[in-house]
């Protein structure tokens, strides 16, 4: 199960720049180890991402910042 | 920054909202608007006043402006204050042993989850807001408590990571002390190092693949990624149930972590010391004298072993600190249920002792600024002073009398096999290693009041009492 959603994970982020933000990955790694409960949460994180590939979708929402 | 009589805690500056004041021996936390409206609201909270009240976060109230005593311009600066218990020795993580550490951890998560299932969360995750009260670790950070907004992660993941599961990691699965990892870094273990010590074989081991290899990776894919990993997570749906499902399997992980402390020059020494039973007795009975004539109310001991001459001493006062720079020895008298509360044991080498560093080097101090000794057991140290670590004698004593008024030490003879097992592959310079040179530099700071022989003289105990 991990690893699927590992995958999947993997498939959605383009490749790291020089910067290191360090929370990033470790707030990804938290989706998977949220095992079952986690496989939608991981399948939406990849639909958004597909749909902002097509253009379908906003990139970014800043609203969702200040939580 | 603040009159004679209070001092602002050189280490509570990471948190805007709030910042710890000591005065007159008691402790308060100055706390913003913000951060007052959160306490207010936390303590209404049942879990947290069961947190109170079964001793996991440290005695906390608010006091009214009436009530307290701290200097116009620091009450200027803060909306309200909290008043917290007081710690009778504050300690590092660099100073616990693996027992020591791993309860802190446990409580950190324990805490999180309580938080998390009632819609709190912890913000940060640093052993440094654990201290030991009883040989029982407390929280002692309470503004680290907010309320968890909808969609967010455990913020302190990765910081539980780094100062808490790593060191843990590294004793368990490498044998290899975290204490000086700890005293090297502020932050702990980062994740990018434990990856490159953690080989390919150690990731078969519970917890390493997921926390340790899956976390450097993803760090190293996506650290630069210009994507808003929090609002997506967020808006994909990720909930607490998530943190829960980790919190708790991470509780099981620490449970099962597991360092057996055997093995050492040091921690079987109760069962091999050098002494008859007679003599055992005698020494027992000088220290015992020495408590009970001096009165003092906080002891250090220093070299104490697996601690059987820290019990006598706790019998007959306040706080007895004790420290050896044997972690099996420390760990080893951690577990021991018969050790009373009021023995706080730390791993500590005298030739190389925790350092006041960290920002401004006042982030983290001393140990000699936590904890004042009214009387200082040094008992069979001296040649591993002198002898192993290099100190020259006479700057020995010099520390120890800067240290404490009172000392009871004890001098093992060239003739102590312990001593010959020392020099046997040195060549001897230790001139100033003999009875007489010991005395003649006490005598320079001390009255010698009770001298007693041990071992047909070859051991001799001191009570030494500043002029």
């Amino acid at each position: 199960m991990r690893i699927f959603i590992a995958i999947l994970l993997l498939l959605i982020f383009s490749d790291a720049a020089a910067y290191l933000d360090p929370g990033t990955g470790s707030m990804l790694l938290q989706v998977i180890l949220g095992g079952v409960a986690a496989v939608g949460v991981a399948i939406k994180l990849y639909w958004h991402k597909l749909r902002v590939a097509f253009g379908m979708g906003k990139k970014e929402d800043p609203e969702d910042e200040s939580v | 920054m603040s009159n004679s009589t209070t001092t602002v805690n050189a280490g509570s500056f990471r948190d805007r909202d709030g910042r710890v004041y000591h005065y007159q021996g008691r402790v308060f936390r100055g706390l913003s608007k913000s951060a007052l409206e959160t306490f207010r609201q936390l303590q209404e909270k049942p879990f947290y006043t069961k947190l109170i009240e079964t001793g996991k976060v440290i005695g906390t109230r608010e006091v009214t402006d009436e009530d307290n005593p701290l200097p116009e311009d620091v009450k200027e600066q803060w909306t309200g204050f909290l008043e917290h218990d007081v710690v009778p020795v504050i300690s590092y993580p660099y100073e616990w042993t693996f027992s020591m550490l791993k309860a802190a951890a446990g409580l950190q998560l324990h805490l999180v989850e309580r938080a998390v299932s009632n819609g709190f969360t912890l913000k940060d995750a640093s052993p440094y807001n654990i201290q030991f009260v009883n040989r029982k670790p407390v929280f002692i950070d309470v503004p680290s408590f907010e309320p968890l907004p909808q969609g967010e992660p455990w913020a302190g993941y990765r910081q539980f990571c780094e100062m808490f599961l790593f060191p843990l990691f590294m004793q368990v699965y490498k044998k290899s002390n975290f204490q000086p990892f700890m005293r090297a870094s502020i932050d702990g273990v980062d994740v990018q190092t434990a990856a490159s010590l953690f080989g390919f074989r150690d990731r078969f081991r519970k917890g390493v693949m997921s926390h340790v290899w899956l976390q450097s990776k993803l760090d190293r894919r996506f650290g630069g990624s210009s994507e808003n990993v929090r609002s997506n997570l967020k808006s994909a749906g990720f909930n607490r149930e998530l943190i829960l499902v980790n919190v708790r399997k991470l509780q099981k992980l620490v449970n099962k972590l597991e360092w057996q402390a055997v093995g050492s020059e040091w921690g079987d020494y109760e069962e091999f010391h050098n002494y008859s039973e007679d003599d055992h007795v005698l020494k027992e009975n000088f220290i015992r004298d020495a408590i009970s004539s001096e009165k003092p109310g906080v002891v250090w001991d220093i070299g104490c072993n697996t601690g059987q001459f820290s019990r006598i001493a706790a019998a007959g006062c306040r706080q007895v600190l004790s420290t050896d720079i044997d972690h099996v020895a420390v760990e080893r008298m951690y577990l021991n249920t018969e050790t009373p509360d009021n023995i706080l044991p730390l791993v500590q080498n005298v030739a190389d002792p925790s350092p006041s560093w960290g920002w401004r080097n006042r982030e983290r101090s001393d140990l000699q600024s936590r904890s004042q000794p009214d009387l200082v057991l040094c008992l069979a140290l001296i040649h591993h002073v002198v002898i192993s670590a290099n100190i020259p004698l006479e700057e020995f004593v010099d520390w120890l009398a800067g240290l404490t008024d009172k000392l009871v030490i004890e001098y093992v003879s060239r003739k102590d096999d312990k001593v010959k097992t020392l020099l046997r592959n040195k060549e001897d310079k230790y001139r100033d290693y003999s009875r007489e040179s010991l005395e003649s530099n006490l005598k320079r700071h001390f009255e010698i009041r009770v001298q007693q022989e041990v071992n047909a003289g070859d051991r001799s105990l001191y009570l030494c009492v500043k002029y």
